[in-house]
């Protein structure tokens, strides 16, 4: 009696011309861009707050000292804690910014750390007998050794900001936001729409990672890796 | 400007690899230092470059002395070409005397912008020898720099670092009496575990 019952499991016909009856809406591309630039900002600060902190980590064992126990918090917390105590701190509109950034700050941090340990310390005697400049140093010996984890870890991140980001959306239900469509989608028992706007998530998030590991090969390209 | 060694003693685990080692040399000296495997030339070069502290003993003259060096291993950044890698310790952003000097040392014009992790062993120690002898400063440490070249890049090699030397002091770490004699300077011989005769 359940097989074929759109109500519980809508078919991937039914959920392809919901998304394409979405696209064609006016107000679809503002939602998926709204939800799409939060997610992806707190995305963004983590990986600049992360690579900041682990380099700093790596150089001075007291940073490493005060941000390894707030570390080991972020990732023990549920993200559903985070999600109800951040909503009695910030609106609602920055709350996806806000848990994408705290669920993957940890994860870029501890990866970037590992990789900036992981320098070549023959390399960096090298550096030190050649009296070769901070900056130098940088660019031939800590980027190079921090590159590939940093990058493994932005692959993870990406997908980790976008199911977090989204799930403080279903929540706190900003106005105009992929996890306020989510939320009426189970209101209105509607698996068709449920399924479209994940599969747009889905999209977005694939996007979200090319433009990252482009980016990142740019980078890499820029300091010859 | 005088350098001196004063009673260098090192042991590691209980282990003594360098014994009471004391010698002199002064600016645009040449010192080829000589011995056994295993004798502590290459610790001895550490200690001179400040890579290690002696267990006893005194250093004279290397405080502010700024140095360059062949490693033992090549030491090179994997991922940038030989002309990046030799123009590392230059002020300068400008690669035509890294580019030169290789050129010099015989290293082909293709593979001068192939990341190093590219190029054969023989290039790879021609890179480091470059890097060392390009790099300002009053001292160059040379630790086996010819190991893994061929007859003709060897001497090709030893023309190059007498040409680079410029008044600086140099020296020389080898087991083999041919390279010794290729940088005509003075030789010091370091016994297993012993002072320098």
């Amino acid at each position: 009696m359940l097989v074929g019952s759109e109500l519980l499991l809508a078919s991937p016909v039914t959920a392809l011309k919901t998304l394409c009856g979405l696209a064609v809406q006016a107000g679809f591309w503002a939602t998926a861009f709204t939800s799409l630039w939060r997610i992806f900002l707190g995305f963004l600060l983590a990986a600049l707050a992360a690579a900041l902190l682990a380099w700093m980590s790596s150089r001075f064992s007291a940073c490493r000292f005060l941000v390894s126990p707030l570390v080991d918090v972020l990732k023990a917390v549920p993200v559903a804690s985070f999600i109800i105590l951040a909503l009695m701190w910030v609106s609602g509109r920055q709350l996806s910014t806000l848990i994408s950034f705290l669920m993957v700050f940890p994860v870029l941090y501890g990866n970037t750390l590992a990789g900036f340990d992981c320098a070549d310390t023959q390399l960096l005697e090298m550096a030190y007998v050649f009296r070769l400049s901070g900056f130098k140093k940088f660019k031939a010996i800590y980027l190079p050794a921090a590159l590939p984890s940093f990058t493994a870890g932005c692959r993870t991140g990406i997908g980790l900001a976008f199911k977090s980001g989204v799930a403080a959306e279903v929540i706190g239900l900003p106005a105009g936001t992929i996890g306020e469509k989510l939320y009426e989608a189970k209101l209105f028992l509607s698996t068709g729409e449920l399924f479209a706007w994940t599969a747009v998530l889905i999209l977005l998030s694939i996007l979200c990672e090319k433009l990252i590991l482009w980016l990142l090969k740019l980078l890499c390209r820029g300091v010859r890796l | 400007m005088n350098f001196s060694v004063r009673g260098i003693s090192k042991s590691y685990q209980g282990r003594r690899v360098l014994n009471d080692v004391s010698f002199s040399f002064s600016s645009s000296d040449r010192l080829i230092i000589m011995g056994p495997s295993g004798c502590g030339k290459t610790t001895l070069c550490r200690i001179l470059a400040g890579l290690e502290r002696p267990d006893s003993g005194t250093l004279q003259g290397f405080d502010l002395l700024r140095l360059s060096m062949v490693f033992q291993e090549d030491r090179l950044c994997s991922h940038l070409s030989a002309v990046e890698n030799a123009a590392l310790p230059l002020q300068k952003k400008d690669t035509a005397p890294a580019f030169e000097a290789l050129t010099k040392l015989g290293v082909t014009k293709e593979d001068l912008s192939k990341p190093v992790v590219q190029l054969s062993g023989g290039q790879k120690r021609r890179a480091a020898l470059a890097r060392a002898m390009l790099a300002p400063g009053e001292l160059v440490i040379l630790d086996e720099p010819f190991k893994g070249l061929d007859a003709e890049n060897r001497l090709r090699a030893a023309s190059f670092i007498l040409d680079m030397q410029q008044g600086r002091s140099l020296i020389c770490v080898t087991h083999e009496a041919v390279e010794a004699d290729l940088l005509h300077g003075k030789t010091l011989l370091l016994p297993m575990s012993g002072g320098i005769s």
